[in-house]
């Protein structure tokens, strides 16, 4: 009998062709894959040999933690001066790299947001989803098709006539864009039931699921005077643990639930003040709504409220504290938020703390031509505790910011 | 759990005809041995033509020092009536500690753990090297990835043109 405890290991190569690593039986190397968290991790692995390649699919059938977002650069997609090149730069903070992107599919076109890994592009009133790693695309309905309305009981005898005519009075010839906003409730390639839910423009909110023939407008509010003459007016919509929420504003609140049609309204107080507004979740479920104020340059701008609900009543106060939480703004407004140990297992490890949040921003002007001013580029990372803030990053380049923003992608293969 | 059960003893044989006696509890570890002995109880000497005598003695050695870590930790909340956290977080992080070092391996024989685990259906050491091979991925490029395990590259030249193309920033990675 041996003693395998003290036993010395050594150094040996293989005896013979069995000890092979790229003839592991494939659900082995599932099993590897499943726990790389990094996208690029996992792009490298499928790239090392034929048996490897053939064992991991393109998409991973597992869902990764999310990564530290890029941030997409603004392009000048202007159709009239014809010069758009289709390459779209993305900076990565966390390696401090730039990715030049060649992506036809927005040539010309507008990148309008971005959730869950993949661009909204709108041409005209026809919108698409394209995943710029994986170059694939999912065609959305057309705003011209005749929308759905989702009724909310017992706001059912609801005939205001405002929501059948929130898509036709969209227009697509002067240059601006019809979506404010878009949110993903997961990765469409890996959740048929994946809902995209949009903020148009004159600030109503339709949605639709991927493989949807016409998008669905929520219906109204019957009580006139929490909306506008042509619409909900919502200001910010954010999504949490399968409820969206909006704000509008009137100081609305409102909370649905798609699945089963329910919508909940809850009456707040908002200090809104012409500055702009964004509704996000903390790691813990709070309501949080942001506000930039431009004018108060002397502090970073931004002030974060919670909601206080009491019932039917709300209350936004001012908070500086949102625990664990990391919140990314941007100049096109989007707003989201993920918990300081998404990044726990990636290169950040946890050198990231929370209650901050990161936004990109124009700096100042550097010169200008026909197609209007061209700006630096530059990253704030705020603390959300005193509002103290640093620069990361300054010198991202020049940029055009009239025809697009800089933009928060999080890149994912799904 | 009667104290006799955990001392009957049984033989492992490896490929290479070498002889392992371990007791029972040990071998349980093994999910794979644990429903052989459920199925047919008064076996005691199991063939394992998959696992060679080196492998199968470290896979002897983890299921040793994790039984040894549970029954440790069981005495200890006999004795007190209850766990005390510091001691229970103590304990776990020594375990974590010795996989560590524990998975001190060439790539060669962490291949082998790899099969064996998963013959033998250790899960705990199933995660562990599995974890093991993913860490040595992470941050690599494909070369290097190809260099840490000693694989060939068999990919056609127009495959990987193709692959290079299609994420060409992927594959920048500081060589």
């Amino acid at each position: 009998m041996r003693n395998f405890i003290e036993r010395q290991r050594t150094n040996h190569p293989p005896a013979n062709g069995f000890r092979d690593w790229s003839h592991l039986p494939s659900e082995l190397l599932q099993l590897i894959s499943e726990k790389i968290s990094s996208f690029t991790d996992y792009i490298s692995i499928r790239a090392v040999c034929v048996s490897w390649r053939s064992a991991f699919s393109t998409c991973p059938s597992h869902q990764s933690p999310p990564q530290f977002p890029w941030l997409m650069l603004p392009y000048n997609p202007n159709p009239c001066t014809g010069n758009d090149t289709s390459l779209r730069i993305f900076y990565d903070p966390v390696t401090c790299r730039t990715f030049e992107f060649n992506l036809p599919e927005t040539s010309r076109k507008r990148v309008v947001g971005s959730s869950h890994g993949w661009l909204i592009i709108e041409d005209g009133p026809n919108v698409s989803l394209l995943n710029p790693i994986t170059k694939a695309v999912i065609r959305l309905p057309s705003f011209t098709t005749p929308p759905n309305i989702l009724h909310f009981p017992p706001l059912e005898e609801d005939l205001s006539p405002y929501p059948p005519t929130v898509l036709s009075r969209l227009t697509y010839d002067t240059g601006e864009p019809n979506i404010f906003n878009v949110i993903l409730t997961s990765y469409p390639t890996l959740d048929r039931g994946c809902i995209v839910m949009v903020l148009v423009r004159y600030w109503n909110l339709v949605f639709c699921r991927v493989g949807d023939e016409c998008w669905t407008v929520l219906g109204g509010d019957q009580n006139q005077e929490h909306r506008d003459e042509i619409g909900e007016a919502v200001l910010g919509v954010t999504y949490h643990d399968g409820l969206f929420y909006s704000i509008n504003r009137h100081g609305k609140v409102a909370v649905y639930d798609l699945q089963s049609c329910k919508k909940e309204l809850i009456d707040s107080m908002v200090p809104i003040d012409g500055s702009h507004c964004y509704l996000f979740a903390s790691a813990s479920g709070e309501l949080l709504m942001l506000l930039d104020h431009h004018n108060r340059s002397e502090r970073s701008g931004i002030i974060v409220y919670k909601l206080i609900r009491d019932g039917v009543k709300g209350k936004w106060e001012e908070t500086h504290e949102i625990g664990d939480t990391v919140v990314f703004v941007d100049c096109s407004r989007q707003c989201f938020s993920l918990p300081v140990n998404a990044f726990r297992s990636g290169p950040i490890g946890d050198r990231m703390e929370g209650n901050r949040l990161f936004h990109p921003y124009n700096t100042k002007a550097v010169c200008g031509n026909e197609d209007g001013y061209l700006f630096n580029v530059a990253i704030k990372s705020v603390h959300v505790g005193d509002l103290s803030y640093e620069k990361i990053n300054p010198n991202l380049g020049v940029f055009h910011s009239t025809w697009s923003k800089s933009m928060w992608f999080s890149p994912s293969l799904c | 759990m009667a104290r006799s059960s955990t001392e009957n003893m049984i033989t492992l044989m490896s490929s290479d005809g070498e002889e392992f006696m371990v007791t029972e509890k040990v071998a349980r570890e093994c999910t794979t041995i644990r429903n052989m002995l459920e199925d047919d109880c008064v076996i005691t000497n199991i063939p394992l033509p998959n696992v060679t005598s080196d492998i199968l003695s470290m896979v002897i050695e983890y299921c040793m020092e994790h039984v040894a870590a549970a029954e440790k930790a069981a005495a200890e909340t006999a004795e007190k009536g209850s766990s005390s956290a510091p001691a229970a977080a103590k304990a776990n992080k020594d375990l974590e500690e010795w996989d560590k070092a524990f998975m001190n391996v060439d790539v060669y024989t962490l291949c082998d753990l790899i099969l064996a685990a998963n013959y033998l259906n250790v899960s705990g050491l199933l995660d562990l090297t599995i974890q093991t091979a993913a860490n040595l991925i992470k941050g690599k490029s494909p070369e290097q990835i190809r260099k840490t395990f000693h694989i060939q590259n068999d990919l056609s030249l127009e495959e990987e043109e193709k692959i290079r193309s299609q994420t060409p920033w992927a594959f920048e990675k500081s060589e």
